[in-house]
């Protein structure tokens, strides 16, 4: 489904990634591991939003030839996500659900889901760090891309918020949805089933741990 | 604290308004032959100093120079990297006014220049009320901007919420107008100063040039000094761009959308320096379209000198110096038409082929 192949990406001098290759398949994915390890740079990397060397697929739509087509086809969410102080959530939401060519429903559903419709009308500037982060999640749910990618989606929302959450990745990967998620802290595998456990280190991808769940 | 200070909040001042400085440079020692340039600067000094409307428009400018520069910190203190500055406010009260005082005098450092020619001119032609007046305006403008900072940092968190400018809006705000709000919501102040600058300028270029007649090539420099006059505000949009709007990148928005956005953005920005363009060139057409299209590669070209340099503050300043010369000396030679074809040509195929090859975790 993804493949990833000869990356390498620097910052100035400063390599964080240099791998041959990655795949992944259909499913729920945890990349793993502590700060400064390159998770961020490569699920930026896979979602199109910083230049790299090498190529990057998905069901074979290349990302530097049809990057259109490939970013209609994913979707992602940031570990910190920044936009406009002084437009409402309700504005951001429209504009994703527009990309996206959501339905209404489809947003009043996810709005109500993650609690935060009485709060769309408000601006950005004025929500917490939990509510910025389900405003994140919101928009990265909408329409029906194949993959997603969640970079710490469990960092600033509370234990109801992460319940909600798996959730709703376990359904959508009933709908054949694939997930790659990033997270510093421990995933709780009796209520999110993972399919693999990756990890960075020197730079390359290994598997972290044999003993994963089948769905 | 005050090295800190003058490093990081003076250093940004004066690499923000390197457009602004760059102009006042060629102002004072630009236009005139290198014979004429001590009698020229006497002049534009005594000028100011030896009537009542010269030393208004004198004080004005200060006044303008002064709030455009305490408006500038206001906003810089607002952000996170310098909360390290509200220690500030648990000193006493005089060791506050002092360091605030002795900054103030390297914020102030272009007028402060020009307030010792004056003092020493004013002295020598006996212009004595003048000189008190300047004396007086000058330490009056020094010691409030100091008080002001002092109040603001002990007793900001009193402050209450601005709703002047808070203007609820009912209908949808199309994407490609977030910059513009973003301008009038965050950069409201820094917005309007560089209007009135920019307008001042582009009038006081028309005024140097009146005895030339109706030249087109009058009225692009005049188009090119507001352009200039621009130059922080690009940077500003571009930090919008990359810091707000990030998320925009993993999106299936097409390139061509991308730069139409940026096209409609500096089209609005640039509106009111058009209309005067077009009043002040008669409603000729040939001059319109030529205005138009200057206009926008001039402002375009800025962006993508940004882009090439990767937001390094230092080289744009060096660029816009560069970039300021040649486009004057292009105007003079007749060739600005090439020259807008050219540059605009450069700047869409830059934006289209290499944009998305810059990273913009790069850009700090």
């Amino acid at each position: 489904m993804l493949s990833l192949t000869n990356i390498s990406k620097k910052y100035g001098s400063y390599e964080v990634l240099n791998f041959s290759g990655w795949k992944v398949e259909n499913g729920i994915h945890w990349l793993k591991g502590g700060n400064g390890t390159g998770k961020s740079t490569l699920f930026r990397i896979i979602s199109g939003q910083t230049p790299f060397n090498g190529n990057v697929e998905l069901n074979e739509i290349s990302l530097k030839k049809q990057p259109i087509l490939y970013r209609s086809k994913i979707s992602f969410a940031e570990a910190e996500p920044q936009y406009p102080l002084f437009i409402k959530g309700k504005e951001l939401i429209g504009f994703y659900q527009e990309i996206r060519k959501a339905k209404n429903n489809e947003v009043e559903y996810l709005a109500d889901y993650f609690e935060m419709t009485a709060f769309l009308n408000n601006k950005i500037g004025g929500y917490s760090s939990g509510m910025l982060k389900k405003l994140s999640l919101i928009c990265a749910f909408l329409g029906s891309p194949d993959l997603y990618i969640l970079d710490e989606p469990l960092i600033t929302i509370d234990a109801d918020s992460s319940d909600k959450l798996y959730h709703l990745i376990k359904t959508k990967a009933l709908e054949g949805k694939s997930f790659l998620l990033s997270s510093h802290q421990e995933i709780n595998r009796d209520k999110l089933p993972l399919n693999t456990v990756s990890q960075i280190i020197d730079k390359q991808i290994a598997a972290a741990d044999a003993e994963v769940t089948d769905q | 604290m005050l090295k800190l200070l003058i490093n990081s909040l003076a250093k940004d001042f004066y690499q923000r308004h390197a457009g602004f400085f760059l102009f006042g440079i060629y102002f004072l020692f630009g236009i005139p032959e290198p014979s004429q340039l001590i009698e020229y600067n006497k002049a534009l000094l005594l000028a100011g100093i030896s009537s009542p409307v010269g030393m208004a428009v004198v004080f004005i400018s200060w006044v303008l120079y002064a709030a455009k520069a305490h408006l500038f910190i206001n906003q810089k203190l607002r952000l996170h990297q310098y909360n390290f500055t509200k220690e500030i406010g648990s000193r006493e009260k005089g060791v506050q006014l002092k360091l605030w005082l002795s900054f103030n005098s390297v914020i102030l450092l272009p007028i402060l220049i020009y307030v010792i020619l004056l003092i020493i001119l004013g002295l020598k032609f006996q212009f004595y009320s003048s000189v008190t007046s300047i004396i007086v305006v000058f330490l009056a403008l020094f010691f409030v901007l100091a008080w002001l900072r002092f109040h603001s940092m002990t007793f900001d968190f009193l402050k209450q919420e601005n709703k002047l400018f808070n203007i609820q809006f009912k209908i949808k705000r199309p994407f490609f107008s977030w910059p513009i709000h973003y301008l009038f919501n965050e950069q409201l102040l820094m917005l309007l100063l560089c209007k009135i600058i920019s307008l001042f300028l582009f009038k006081g270029i028309l005024w140097m040039f009146a005895d030339v007649g109706d030249d087109i090539r009058v009225l692009l420099t005049a188009l090119l000094a507001s352009v200039i006059c621009h130059s922080g505000l690009v940077i500003n949009l571009l930090r919008f761009e990359t810091e707000q709007l990030n998320f925009g990148r993993s999106l299936p928005i097409r390139i061509s959308k991308r730069l139409r956005n940026w096209l409609l953005v500096f089209s609005i920005i640039l509106l009111p320096e058009w209309v005067l363009f077009t009043v002040t060139a008669h409603y000729n057409l040939y001059s319109i379209a030529n205005g138009l299209l200057f206009g926008l590669t001039g402002l375009f070209f800025l962006l993508t000198l940004l882009y090439l340099v990767k937001l390094n503050l230092d080289s744009y300043i060096k660029s816009l110096l560069f970039f300021f010369f040649i486009t004057l000396y292009i105007i003079l030679g007749h060739y600005y038409i090439l020259y807008s074809l050219l540059m605009i040509t450069f700047s869409l195929l830059f934006y289209v082929r290499i944009v998305n090859k810059i990273d913009f975790r790069e850009i700090k």
